[in-house]
């Protein structure tokens, strides 16, 4: 069993990587994707695309993934647990949030990579 | 008592042993200068009515024994002049986070279970030498200052009752207990620390702390509990510190 003290480590670690990455995410999509012709194109689908046909950067956007994940769902036990206080329940809370922050990740994997794939061959 | 001014004290009353519901009943009391609350109390308690049940003993603000909420903050009773309140009503309830034993006195067993749990006492790996020492246990002015505001503590409970995680989870230790924690955690006497992180590094544990900081601002003691908490969050994350 995960020490609480690891949990809230990884916890504050990935707050700020989803600074980080969020930063890189939002920088890119507006600022560095193929805005040629105007602004009016920056947050488009053809930017968000271009964004997936750098590797690292679709890698940057896994890694956001993971850290909301962990973080949003670590978050919300954290509230669980404190407002009711049973150790059947906290067991359930953790389980029942472990296996939804897996499903939210497979499925964004699942996204990105698809995503990846389109803009590879569009390039 | 001779004074030219008087107060309107409404007071929380409850006695929970004769099933009776939580009432306020006022009271007018004449003030003088430098009259406290729990001067106040004690008048009521010897002039109007002697059924009040309030807990004080040293009066000076040292024993901790009459913490109660006073115009909505926990405060000590004999600590809180009239006066620095600035108004001619005053309203006074028992601490909250705690259970009522009568009127305006609370239980502090809760409190002072927690208190034990986190070990407050040193603790040496040599149990023998520890129960006949040999020498001093020497300390410099530096060690000292590490853990000395923190020992400054009386166990008022009034950063239990204005705790916002203790009112929402009853697992929480609290703020004096934490606080405590580090104090013996960081004295270069003790040689505990893992056993002391043990005890708190669980699902309720020090964790929970939401860094509000009100324990630190009702402490009638200058003591700083949410400093020792994030001190000792600090210790837990990265290590212990060198020295």
């Amino acid at each position: 069993m995960v020490s609480e003290r690891t949990l809230m480590l990884i916890h504050y670690l990935t707050g700020l990587g989803i600074l980080v990455a969020g930063a890189v995410h939002i920088g890119t999509v507006f600022l560095t994707a193929p805005v040629k012709e105007n602004l009016e194109f920056a947050g488009s689908p053809f930017a968000v695309m271009g964004v997936y046909r750098n590797a690292i950067l679709a890698g940057s956007l896994e890694a956001l993934l993971l850290f909301v994940a962990f973080h949003a769902f670590n978050g919300l036990r954290v509230i669980l647990i404190e407002l009711y206080q049973s150790p059947r329940w906290e067991h359930a809370v953790t389980w029942a949030l472990t296996v939804v922050a897996l499903l939210v990740v497979i499925y964004g994997t699942r996204t990105i990579i698809i995503a990846y794939s389109i803009a590879q061959g569009v390039a | 008592m001779s004074g030219t001014s008087e107060v309107l004290l409404r007071v929380y009353r409850y006695d929970p042993s004769n099933g009776g519901k939580p009432r306020y009943q006022n009271y007018r009391v004449p003030t003088f200068r430098g009259m406290t609350v729990l001067d106040a109390l004690i008048y009521i308690k010897e002039n109007l009515d002697p059924t009040l049940s309030i807990r004080y003993s040293c009066r000076m603000a040292s024993c901790g024994s009459c913490g109660m909420t006073i115009n909505g903050l926990p405060r000590l009773a004999c600590f809180t002049q009239i006066s620095e309140l600035r108004s001619k009503y005053i309203l006074v309830q028992p601490l909250r986070n705690l259970p009522i034993i009568k009127d305006l006195v609370a239980d502090l067993d809760e409190f002072f279970n927690k208190h034990k749990l986190v070990k407050p006492y040193l603790i040496r790996r040599d149990v023998e030498e520890q129960e006949n020492p040999r020498e001093q246990y020497r300390q410099s002015e530096e060690e000292l200052e590490r853990y000395v505001q923190f020992a400054y503590c009386i166990k008022c409970a009034l950063c239990y009752s204005a705790c916002p995680v203790v009112s929402t989870d009853k697992s929480f230790p609290g703020p004096q207990a934490l606080a405590q924690l580090y104090r013996y955690y960081i004295d270069t006497r003790d040689e505990a620390r893992e056993e002391r992180i043990r005890i708190v590094d669980g699902a309720h544990g020090i964790w929970r702390c939401h860094f509000a900081d009100s324990c630190s601002q009702v402490c009638p003691k200058g003591v700083d509990p949410a400093l020792a908490i994030q001190l000792m969050r600090r210790e837990m994350m990265f290590g212990p510190s060198k020295g």
